[in-house]
């Protein structure tokens, strides 16, 4: 296991270089010049071509790229071009911001959606399931910004329960998790009702009841534990994905995570930034897949990681 | 040896002074805002200015929450220019001399008097003799004013703030209390450069501590506190109680960045937040029923206009130019898509800005139109070729497709293309394959700065004068009014450039974009400065 999580973890270094070339290629080569950005609306040509001379935005792209690399490896993502701050304080507290919202959303949607989804499968073609099933459309189908505002004119505007926006304590969370859980919580449902149904057909179910044990202990050891392998897989993707930035809700709600400032920075065209970011980003897409890798065996035994 | 020509000190500002200052501005503000006032502060003391006049009684104490649309990029003045930063930095720095005032007038303040040299190359500045005191608790004195541009003309230094005074040559310290700046070349507008936040003041010592990462420890004279800044969320002031120059009436400012515009305007309404940045004319509309909300608008130094493409044959001909300033109804853009948020522009330069000088505007004369297009030989369908941003300047993707509307109203067959991303757009422009491009300039607040990269021939062909006009006549009236120090003589220079920029129809002229800023009637004093930028530290909860 071990050895495996070790191995696992090498691959890490290909995705980077991978990575970290692609991104830096697509920067340099798609319309906007980051010198005209730093120096600003009202900066003559002869003054951007000296602010690009001071970043060293003029030599050849592979040194360019090289340098970069080189400070990397010693751990210095360079500096922002828009605010002079080093890549990695600028990142790390959004980056915090983000899990925060992400582990809060995952939190109801697995909770919330596991729930129902079990509900709907053993009552299944019922009204409830069938209620559920709508709900689980809508959630689905809804944006998150459309979703986000609606909240905030009820709980925030009309009823004045909660805060509009920004980042504090517990009651500052409740509607952005909101509105990002809500898709997941409805992939979540789905997810569980279609894998729940697959496995209450089995014959080890019955074998389970006729054993004489506890609805509740079969429904859960048996049932759910069997069902769990493709929630799991949702999961996981979804997690990876909001922890790359929940643009929108992020937007809605100021919530001052990595998404919206990643769109920012290539807005600014602030490149040490977004290769950072989406560095940070790779980086936890691979530790998110490796942590569900190791998840599956430890939900059905019969996985072996090696 | 030098001979000073001129001497400026401060005269005493008296009462009717500052509410000169003060009304020719509030333009949203009620006029019982401006009478029966006091002036805060020790008025006819020279170097006690205040930037703004009270007229209810203000009650000390309490914290504003202030929600702002745009990501501050550093609290360190030396980096950018972008206004929303500029605005949260007037809390914490001071200047030698003084514009975020609500007509920006210019006003002494950290300097209450000084002097230019006959040949316009130097500047000695007297520094108050009031005791000024740092936030670390060191002094200010001559020796900051030197350190602080000193660490602004580092040669590895980049951004936009030391740009905007690359024209200093040295600092040099004749006194504690005594400053002389030599400039490379005559620079009229040079207070108003350093009025500006990149002349805050910064103190040596903390330079000397915290060097690159100054923007994170900020230290000023100004008359808050940095608290903390966390990132991306919201950055805290608390009141400075040794600040210099009258004792300031919040006891914390707090600036929460709150990006979604519906979002923003929420927390005025619930209360969460007594100044928000930034509405939209839709939004406005909207808060208008709500008692709770004031809304204050501010004709900006910005003028929204097409860049005429004379690099192609169509804008070449001048009578092709005036017919497309005949054929827009400007009007109507500002009343239907503007929502009545702007101001009619009839001179390249805002209405806001010193030198300004009204011309008449080309009427909406569709007929005149046709009949100059035909005097110019050009066939009906002739192709023209409209860019614009979106998303940039207000309604900028509505109003370019009402103007390709009304363009093909006059037989010419108008294409639009929008760019959603502004850097890109900003690179295409080079490119100068369009006939027509929406721009937007406001930049120093001072005429050079609004017409000399826009429309000299220094800069044909290139940012930000990508239609190419060039008039030997204009080149001349700008670069004499840049050095001319009489400001008689620039007046006229400046209004002579005005009139034949309108007259050979160097732009297509819109409007002057006008500044929605949402305010709590429970709070006075908050103004947007001509800049955009939006001025907090003179405000009070009215008791």
């Amino acid at each position: 296991m071990a050895s495996y999580v070790v191995q696992r973890l090498l691959m890490l270094v290909p995705v980077l270089i991978g990575v970290s070339l692609a991104v830096f290629m697509m920067l340099h080569l798609s319309p906007g010049d980051p010198a005209r950005m730093v120096a600003g609306m009202a900066a003559t040509p002869k003054q951007v071509e000296d602010v690009r001379l001071i970043l060293g935005l003029d030599e050849p792209l592979y040194k360019q790229y090289l340098r970069y690399i080189g400070r990397l490896v010693q751990g210095d993502a360079g500096r922002s071009l828009s605010t002079n701050k080093p890549v990695i304080s600028e990142l790390w507290p959004r980056y915090v911001a983000t899990l925060e919202l992400t582990l809060a959303a995952m939190a109801l949607a697995v909770s919330v959606g596991l729930t129902l989804g079990i509900i709907s499968a053993i009552r299944q073609y019922s009204v409830i399931d069938n209620v559920l099933s709508l709900l689980a459309l809508i959630g689905l189908s809804i944006p998150a910004f459309w979703l986000g505002l609606m909240l905030i004119l009820v709980f925030s505007l009309k009823l004045s329960w909660l805060p509009t926006a920004g980042r504090g304590g517990f009651s500052h969370l409740i509607l952005p998790a909101v509105t990002l859980g809500t898709f997941a919580m409805a992939s979540v449902a789905r997810m569980t009702r279609g894998s729940m149904l697959d496995v209450l057909g089995q014959e080890y179910m019955q074998t389970a009841r006729a054993k004489g044990l506890h609805a509740r202990v079969v429904l859960l050891r048996h049932g759910l534990r069997n069902a769990l392998i493709p929630v799991l897989t949702v999961v996981g993707l979804q997690t990876g994905q909001l922890l790359g930035g929940a643009v929108l809700t992020e937007t809605v709600f100021a919530w001052s995570g990595i998404g919206r400032f990643m769109v920012q920075a290539i807005q600014a065209r602030d490149f040490p930034v977004v290769q950072g970011g989406v560095l940070l980003t790779a980086v936890t897409f691979v530790l998110v897949n490796l942590l569900v890798d190791l998840l599956y065996s430890v939900v059905d035994p019969r996985i072996k990681v090696s | 040896m030098e001979h000073s020509t001129s001497v400026m000190t401060s005269n005493p500002v008296t009462r009717r002074s500052l509410l000169r200052m003060a009304g020719g501005a509030l333009l949203a503000a009620p006029m019982s805002m401006l009478t029966g006032g006091v002036v805060a502060g020790s008025a006819g003391n020279p170097g006690s200015a205040k930037a703004f006049v009270r007229t209810q009684t203000i009650e000390p104490g309490g914290t504003l929450n202030v929600a702002i649309g745009t990501d501050i990029t550093s609290l360190e003045p030396q980096l950018t220019t972008e206004t929303s930063s500029g605005g949260v930095r007037t809390n914490l720095y001071d200047q030698l001399v003084w514009h975020f005032t609500p007509d920006g007038s210019i006003i002494p303040w950290l300097a209450t008097e000084w002097e230019v040299s006959s040949d316009g190359l130097t500047y000695t500045f007297t520094l108050t003799d009031k005791p000024v005191k740092f936030h670390d608790g060191t002094d200010f004195n001559a020796d900051a004013v030197k350190a602080t541009f000193d660490r602004l003309l580092q040669p590895e230094r980049s951004g936009a703030a030391k740009l905007t005074l690359d024209m200093i040559q040295s600092v040099e310290v004749l006194d504690p209390r005594t400053v002389k700046f030599t400039l490379s070349k005559v620079f009229a507008p040079f207070l108003r450069r350093i009025a500006d936040n990149p002349g805050a003041i910064m103190s040596p010592a903390s330079i000397q501590q915290y060097g690159e990462d100054y923007g994170q420890h900020p230290v000023g004279t100004g008359p808050f506190r940095f608290v903390e800044y966390v990132t991306g969320d919201h950055v805290s002031f608390e009141r400075n109680p040794d600040y210099w120059n009258g004792t300031p009436n919040f006891d914390r400012i707090e600036y929460r960045i709150v990006p979604e515009d519906a979002a923003r305007t929420t927390l005025l309404e619930t209360g969460e937040a007594q100044v928000v940045d930034r509405v939209t004319p839709q939004l406005a509309d909207a808060l208008k029923a709500n008692p709770d909300v004031r809304i204050q608008e501010t004709v900006t130094s910005r003028i929204v206009y097409f860049v005429l493409n004379q690099n192609r044959d169509l804008m070449k001909d001048v009578r092709v130019r005036q017919a497309v300033n005949h054929a827009v109804d400007r009007e109507t853009i500002i009343s239907s898509i503007l929502r009545g948020y702007a101001v009619l522009a009839d001179s390249p330069i805002s209405k806001t800005v010193e030198f300004y000088a009204p011309q008449t505007p080309y009427a909406f004369d569709p007929e005149r139109a046709r009949t100059l297009l035909q005097e110019a030989g050009i066939a009906q369908g002739t192709e023209v070729v409209i860019w614009t941003p979106q998303g940039r300047y207000v309604g900028d993707r509505d109003f370019a497709t009402a103007v390709q509307d009304m363009l093909k109203d006059i037989g010419l067959n108008a294409s639009l293309q929008a760019f959603g991303d502004f850097p890109a757009y900003i690179q295409q422009l080079d490119s100068l394959e369009f006939d027509m491009a929406v721009w937007g300039w406001a930049n120093s607040n001072d005429a050079d700065s609004a017409l000399n990269q826009t429309f000299s021939s220094d800069f044909v062909k290139v940012f930000p004068n990508w239609g190419s006009y060039s008039n030997p006549r204009v080149d001349e009236l700008l670069d004499t009014a840049a050095t001319e120090l009489d400001s008689n003589r620039r007046a006229e220079l400046y209004t002579e450039a005005q009139k034949i920029l309108v007259e050979d129809a160097a732009g297509l002229f819109l409007h002057w974009q006008v500044n929605l800023t949402g305010v709590s009637p429970k709070v006075e004093g908050v103004f947007v400065h001509i800049s955009e930028t939006l001025v907090v530290r003179d405000a009070g909860f009215i008791a």
